[in-house]
């Protein structure tokens, strides 16, 4: 039976997402390294073991990420925002009210996306330049404090008041924390000022845009509870995590491998 | 995620949020410095209820509050009523954020934060008082009634801004009696002559504490921190006055005791720094603290929010009531050097008697993003000041801590400038 492939091929993380007609086969996130290539190639024989299939099922694939030029065996290459937007619209398909606004934290990049009601592209926003308030940040923290990213989230919800923090920058804020811990502030309440510092950065690309509801949020980032508490608390908004928010993207590449096949099909069919 | 929440409640939780972060650093930065005298406690209380549960910033003990803008408002009239007058220019990025979306862009961060802390319910006193009284001063302030009338009562004066014109004095005179009626009808009380009398005395004795603070700080032992000048002033707007004043005995006793001893709060080699410029009020500390921590003295400030606010007395020679208005309405409006006035001739003889009696080295001239009289009447300030040798910093930010580190450099270099001026 036929299948699809979506990777998604980050700066940090590579996302392989297989599909069939009806739901997902399985998906796996890893390092993307150096050879985004072998990495994927590696990946996807994983996949297909564990969910005995073949490679010749795959009939079609397609490439997003920052690397989706790079992958040989892709079919076809379709940028993030795309993918992004199919990928959450069918994870949160049974939300009430469609999804009108998509904030995207990513290991080296940040986006908020802003959707018609009919689920189409109106207007998107990216960080410029820099790593600032991106997953990257998230990880610096972790490394100086010397904790580990999925205690983030809960460990930052313990602070009653977050300690301000003025840089988001992946390299200054190094200094601010250190200096930080240097007048004994509770890591906790340093965390949680972290997510809000990134969390303030969000809402203002945001509201550039626009924001309406419904709102949801992905990325791997999304992961930290912590992090969507303070950006909800920073939009003034209800902020939905798509589920599985980490392969969002590839599954919505996925999608649109799933979609461009079926069309070629009923092609072939009317000829 | 958490359950449906009110828009409010959450924009309420979202700027309660911010100011409890910003607030929290600065109490923290106060920890830290071990120069500061004790006495300072009593007004680091106010600043510390900004964050504490209910944030009620002002006890007025059953006093109507009446808010007030800039500095053409006469308190006196307003205890003379019997009411507690409260200055609400806020000086919070956290509160300018939240304003943005009641105002242009282009405006300032003051107005935009007096928008934000009206509109959203997290410091009670600011949708508490009775009547919020605003001078027509500058373009923002004159907007700035009809915006935030949606969440207070709200009384405009009309200010002149040809001050020396007899037209002007007259017109003047006739609002000053307007506010009187209104705070007469607000209080249901009659503000005779001899309240008058009282509360023009109540704050003269605090203007007379002023001025030996004032004194203190032009010795050549620099005991107090332009900060902590700033903030004490700040505290001002909260505090009835005659508590005030009292605080402001006790520190005074104590800062005397340091010259006597030579207790520096800055190295002897530290420039000695005047600021001037745009309003600098609690939570925006940069600028001052900037100076300081870059090895600047701030040994004097010229600003509406600081030492410019009470300045001036009223004049009480005149026995008549008539003529004691006549007085308090002169005194709000013939000396105050605000740049929104057509002429700057006051203000640049200000700042040349400061810059002799104070011993200035350098001053730095503040110009917040959309404070346009400020930034119009630099030109002839800036010229008038280098004709007279004054080595002078521009720097053009607003509320946000975000340009601090870019800020600091150039502070860094002035003040090295101003050292090797010396030689």
């Amino acid at each position: 039976m036929a299948c699809f492939l979506g990777v998604d091929i980050g700066s940090t993380t590579t996302k392989l997402v297989l599909i069939d007609d009806e739901e997902i086969l399985g998906s796996k996130v890893v390092p993307t390294g150096v050879n985004c290539e072998d990495t994927a190639n590696d990946v996807l024989a994983t996949i297909l073991s564990n969910c005995n299939r073949e490679k010749d099922d795959v009939v079609r694939v397609m490439a997003t990420g920052y690397g989706r030029r790079l992958i040989s065996f892709a079919d076809d290459v379709i940028s993030e925002i795309t993918a992004n937007v199919k990928g959450v619209l069918h994870s949160c398909r049974h939300l009430d009210g469609a999804v009108r606004t998509i904030i995207n934290i990513g290991g080296q990049d940040s986006k908020v996306i802003s959707l018609d009601a009919h689920g189409v592209t109106r207007n998107f926003a990216m960080n410029d330049k820099c790593a600032a308030g991106t997953g990257r940040f998230l990880e610096t923290v972790t490394r100086i404090l010397e904790i580990n990213v999925t205690d983030m989230g809960p460990l930052s919800l313990t602070a009653s008041v977050p300690v301000k923090m003025n840089s988001t920058c992946a390299v200054f804020a190094e200094s601010e924390i250190i200096s930080l811990i240097a007048r004994k502030k509770d890591p906790a309440e340093i965390i949680a000022g972290a997510h809000f510092s990134i969390a303030r950065r969000m809402a203002r690309m945001a509201r550039r845009i626009g924001i309406e509801d419904n709102l949801v949020f992905d990325g791997g980032p999304a992961l930290n509870t912590g992090l969507a508490t303070a950006l909800e608390d920073e939009l003034a908004a209800e902020v939905h995590i798509a589920a599985k928010p980490q392969i969002t993207v590839g599954l919505g590449a996925a999608i649109l491998a799933k979609e461009s096949w079926e069309k070629e099909q009923i092609k072939k069919e009317t000829n | 995620m958490s359950p449906k929440i009110d828009k409010k409640e959450r924009l309420k939780k979202r700027l309660g949020l911010h100011l409890s972060m910003t607030v929290q650093e600065i109490l923290d930065g106060l920890k830290q410095d071990p120069a500061r005298p004790a006495e300072m406690d009593y007004f680091d209380a106010f600043f510390k209820r900004f964050i504490e549960p209910d944030r009620e910033i002002v006890r007025s003990n059953g006093k109507k509050i009446i808010g007030i803008y800039c500095m053409s408002v006469p308190e006196e009239l307003i205890y003379a009523a019997g009411a507690l007058p409260v200055r609400l220019c806020s000086g919070s990025a956290d509160a300018a954020e939240a304003g943005e979306s009641y105002l242009p862009e282009v405006s300032c961060p003051m107005v935009k934060a007096a928008a934000g802390l009206s509109a959203v319910d997290v410091l009670p006193l600011y949708q508490s008082c009775d009547l919020v009284v605003i001078p027509a001063t500058c373009d923002w302030k004159v907007k700035l009634g009809e915006i935030i009338s949606e969440f207070v009562p709200v009384m405009m004066l009309d200010l002149p801004r040809i001050k020396h014109l007899e037209n002007s004095r007259i017109f003047w005179y006739r609002e000053i009696l307007r506010l009187k009626k209104a705070l007469e009808k607000i209080n249901r009380t009659k503000i005779t002559h001899k309240r008058l009398r009282g509360a023009i005395s109540t704050i003269h004795a605090a203007q007379v504490e002023f001025n030996r603070f004032r004194q203190i700080r032009k010795k050549d032992v620099h005991v107090i921190s332009g900060r902590d000048a700033i903030a004490i002033m700040n505290i001002y707007f909260f505090d009835d006055a005659p508590s005030w004043t009292a605080a402001l005995t006790r520190l005074n006793d104590s800062l005397e005791k340091r010259i006597a001893e030579r207790v520096r709060v800055t190295p002897k080699s530290a420039p000695r720094i005047l600021l001037t410029g745009s309003p600098v009020v609690f939570p925006n500390w940069k600028i001052p603290q900037l100076i300081e921590e870059t090895g600047g003295a701030l040994v004097c400030d010229e600003l509406c929010t600081s030492n410019r606010y009470l300045g001036d007395m009223v004049s009480m020679d005149e026995m008549q009531n008539e003529d004691i208005l006549h007085s308090l309405a002169d005194r709000y409006l013939l000396p105050c050097t605000c740049p929104i006035f057509s002429d700057t001739i006051d203000r640049r003889n200000r700042l040349l008697q400061m810059i002799e009696d104070y011993k200035i080295e350098g001053v730095v001239h503040h110009i917040l993003k959309g404070c346009h009289p400020y930034d119009a009447e630099l030109y002839s300030i800036e010229k008038e000041l280098a004709a007279k040798g004054v080595s002078q910093l521009k720097i053009d930010t607003d509320y946000n801590p975000e340009d601090t580190e870019q800020i600091r450099t150039r502070m860094e270099a002035f003040i090295e400038t101003l050292k090797g001026r010396r030689e």
